[in-house]
């Protein structure tokens, strides 16, 4: 390789590096009108929830109940004219005294559900504040609907690709070599793929955008003026504006090749050549729609996910292209003409599978905060059977290279091994795709799960777990005793948190202690709070801090007035 | 051509497939709030009388607090008067009346206590609860709220103008200055108290304070009470949310009262104290503005 070559992907591989690494986390409510366990004197006219970013009120539930369950809103919810990070839902006039639940739910630009909850009471007697039961509404991307639609959208788009690529750059010469054969079949097929790219992409827009609304797939007037309303869908549908351009050059490069001639005309490279841009591009689509756009670092991540994505495209349809060419070939032909196109594409499928595996491992080791976070989260779980389906593929792949591969090539001279290599070479290829369809399901699984956030990694050094419920326990660190009160310990409300410090039966007083709270089993921004000395040795302080339900690392950093800081990490886990 | 035909069938299977996907979307058009259990919450269980009853006759007021849990409360505070056990304060429809009676609790937590109506019309009846605060999450005082009726016409009473200056037992309660009071600012109101021959009253505790101050909101019968303490008395407080409004006395005849009004309006103060053994009831009117 000449050092210019070395020179401009060191360059590129820095540019990567550098591109913006700012992490996309999901809707975070930052303000709400009441505030949570307000008691006012008078109802308000209206809720009024500001979150950190513009979320969707075509998407967004605000729902306000008394005591008894009773919807107390009175329209829809709308975006503030003063701020479009708030969020309106109009109430019922002169609300009676009595608590009131606010339940809401929002959709992040990244197109995750988020939801929460709080109370708040109209006075001056409002009474005691009740045990309201929280609703939640499943926040999942993979219902099956979503699965098969996600899944058949990356077949169609993938195998289109991949047969494009086999058709106008690896098969080509056979027609040329081997008389009477014609790769009408393959074209066929790509454009089988395409169109199945093609419808299946909108369709699966509809199924997210339904499930993300809480609307029927069939309320299509409904839905589609949604498609655009969240980062997500804007992407797929660039995903499908993209590849539809692509269809139409690949069609277009079809139509006007030639490859009965050796040398291509200029009409032909060109076309050719936009045809495979358009394709680079549609490979970028799902990566910027997807988790590698939120995982830092943005340009290293996206760069993977987009070799991921060309490699996989390359093996999938090149192998789907190679059973269609089997299946649509003349006994006569077959050998021959397999004998040309196999070993092309052995080359360029080794090639694909190295890439597929090291930008695979990339994107793990990206996207993975901890080791075990490969088996103890259900993204970690994908990546395990992906990887698994992918040992089988290389195990089914190695029998072609190995075995139908040389026999093919022998088969030049030696024509009787021709067709007992062709059949294998067709019960291999095909149990291959099977075995890469697969692995694109579970693809389609690993990209509708989030990858755990780095916070996950914090796990690993608790000293204790506590919750749900009312928190009271006991650790010791350092030489120091902490102990650590929680109450009412609940998402989405105002909690108590308490920390006695005491070193050698005594209280430590007049220390600095900050707490800082990580979700750990979602992507959530990190807050700190300084908790203030109340009594000798407690520390103290009331946030809505444990603003979803889940898993949150408590870490609190303290530093004694004598002797060295230290910090202490406890797993909490908190219930609607 | 066979193989081509089995390419169609794969095509026609990929199409049911996306086909099918699509079965199954729930039919509504809109998007579907959830629907909201109801709460678990206090409330009162069979609260007798149920029906009306007669002015001037003993009338039992009974009834068991239920629990979100459903289960009866029956764990109240024993200690630290005046925060225990059940009170209740009984107001007139009116606001022209209010009374304020301790309850007997008995097992499995039924508490029941005479009371005699003077009047008729709807009495407001303010069950003003300190559990024993078993559990970190039972709140440490609630107050629930019914209504009884007594038989016969009801003639409301227009609730007098402010006067600084009212008697009961003959004893002389006079508000000192010009009070001005707001909405949700705390404030204290200086009230003087001289006896027959313009003696200087003598306060005796009676359920944990020197005077208890019952505030009554004419219309929405809203209630807010603070206490006048004595000197070491440690459970006696008047705490609302972030205000202390604690009542005080600075010797004898002389009462600091904690007013903390939660909207503006006219407020009914009635005064209770303990003096020469007797029980003194002093009803003021004040205003609150915005």
């Amino acid at each position: 390789m000449s050092l210019r070559v070395w020179i401009v992907g060191g360059a590129a591989l820095g540019a990567c590096l550098v591109l913006p690494s700012a992490a996309i986390a999901h809707a975070y409510l930052v303000k709400t009108v009441p505030a949570a366990s307000q008691e006012l004197n008078s109802s308000p006219p209206n809720i009024q929830l500001t979150y950190d970013e513009a979320v969707e009120p075509r998407f967004a539930i605000i729902s306000v109940t008394n005591a008894q369950g009773q919807q107390e809103t009175t329209g829809p919810v709308h975006r503030s004219s003063a701020n479009p990070d708030t969020l309106l839902v109009p109430l019922r006039p002169h609300l009676p005294e009595g608590w009131y639940l606010i339940y809401w739910r929002a959709i992040s630009v990244d197109g995750h559900p988020v939801q929460g909850a709080f109370t708040y009471a109209v006075g001056p007697n409002p009474g005691p504040a009740p045990q309201f039961r929280v609703p939640s509404i499943s926040a999942t991307a993979t219902t099956p609907q979503l699965l098969i639609t996600r899944w058949l959208m990356f077949v169609g788009v993938m195998g289109a690709i991949g047969l494009f690529v086999l058709r106008v750059l690896i098969a080509r010469p056979v027609v040329r070599r081997v008389a009477g054969v014609s790769l009408r079949a393959v074209t066929i097929a790509f454009v089988s793929a395409s169109l199945l790219g093609l419808v299946a992409t909108p369709v699966y827009l509809d199924f997210s955008t339904a499930n993300d609304s809480l609307r029927s797939v069939f309320d299509v007037g409904a839905l589609v003026p949604l498609f655009g309303a969240t980062a997500f869908g804007r992407a797929i549908l660039k995903l499908e504006l993209c590849f539809a351009l692509f269809c139409l050059a690949a069609w277009i490069a079809i139509w006007v090749e030639r490859p009965e001639r050796e040398r291509r005309s200029v009409a032909e490279l060109g076309a050719t050549l936009g045809a495979l841009l358009a394709a680079a591009a549609v490979l970028v689509v799902p990566g910027a729609a997807g988790h590698a756009a939120q995982t830092a670092p943005r340009g290293l991540t996206l760069a993977f996910d987009w070799l991921h994505m060309a490699a996989g495209s390359l093996w999938l349809g090149g192998l789907g292209g190679l059973l269609v060419l089997w299946l649509a070939l003349g006994q006569r032909e077959r050998v021959p003409a397999l004998s040309v196109v196999v070993p092309r594409f052995s080359a360029v499928a080794f090639a694909s599978v190295l890439v597929l595996a090291g930008s695979g491992i990339g994107e793990a080791v990206d996207h993975l905060p901890a080791l075990d976070a490969l088996w103890l989260t259900g993204y970690g779980q994908a990546i395990l059977v992906k990887s698994g389906l992918l040992a089988v593929a290389l195990l089914i792949a190695s029998g072609n290279l190995l075995r139908s591969r040389p026999r093919l090539l022998a088969a030049v001279q030696r024509p009787e091994l021709g067709a007992p290599a062709a059949g294998l070479l067709r019960r291999l290829v095909s149990g291959e795709v099977v075995v890469v369809t697969g692995i694109v399901f579970a693809a389609a699984v690993l990209s509708s799960l989030a990858p755990p956030p780095p916070a996950f990694a914090l796990q690993n050094s608790a000293l204790a777990r506590v919750g749900p419920g009312t928190v009271a326990r006991t650790v010791n660190r350092a030489g120091y005793r902490l102990e650590l009160l929680v109450s009412p310990n609940r998402a989405a409300a105002p909690d108590s948190f308490a920390l006695r410090i005491t070193r050698d039966g005594q209280p430590v007083r007049g220390a600095n202690v900050t707490l800082t709270f990580d979700m750990t089993t979602m992507q959530m921004p990190q807050q700190e709070y300084q908790l203030a000395e109340t009594r000798p040795g407690v520390y103290t302080r009331a946030a809505p801090a444990l603003v979803m339900v889940g898993e949150w690392g408590l870490t609190f950093q303290i530093a004694p007035r004598s002797g060295p800081p230290f910090s202490a990490l406890i797993l909490d886990q908190a219930n609607g | 051509m066979r193989p081509m035909r089995r390419l169609s069938t794969v095509i026609l299977g990929l199409t049911a497939l996306v086909g099918l996907a699509a079965c199954g979307g729930s039919g509504s058009g809109a998007v579907s709030v959830p629907k909201v259990a109801p709460a678990g919450t206090y409330r009162l269980q069979n609260f007798q009388p149920a029906a009306p009853v007669v002015a001037g006759r003993p009338t039992v007021l009974s009834f068991t607090i239920q629990q979100p849990s459903g289960q009866p409360l029956s764990a109240y505070r024993k200690c630290c008067e005046p925060h225990a056990g059940v009170d209740l304060i009984i107001v007139r429809a009116d606001d022209s009346h209010v009374q304020y009676d301790d309850s007997d609790i008995g097992s499995g937590g039924h508490v029941s206590q005479p009371v005699v109506f003077p009047t008729p019309g709807r009495y407001r009846v303010v069950v003003d609860a300190y559990p024993a605060h078993t559990t970190p999450d039972q709140p440490l005082n609630f107050q629930l709220f019914t209504w009884v009726t007594v038989k016969g016409a009801y003639h409301p009473r227009p609730v007098p103008a402010y006067t600084p200056t009212v008697t009961s037992g003959g004893y002389r309660f006079q508000i000192q200055g010009h009070p001005s009071l707001k909405a949700i600012q705390a404030t204290f109101l200086t009230i003087r108290v001289t006896g027959p021959g313009g003696r200087l009253a003598v306060f005796e505790s009676w359920r944990g304070a020197l005077a208890h101050a019952i505030f009554i909101h004419q219309g929405s019968l809203d209630y807010f009470h603070t206490h006048v303490c004595s000197p070491g008395a440690s459970y006696c407080t008047s705490v609302l949310g972030a205000a202390r409004v604690t009542g005080s006395s600075s010797g004898p005849g002389v009462l600091h009262v904690g007013v903390l009004l939660p909207e503006p309006g006219t407020w009914r103060l009635f005064l209770l104290t303990h003096i020469g053994g007797r029980y003194l009831t002093a009803p003021f009117t004040l205003k609150a503005s915005a």
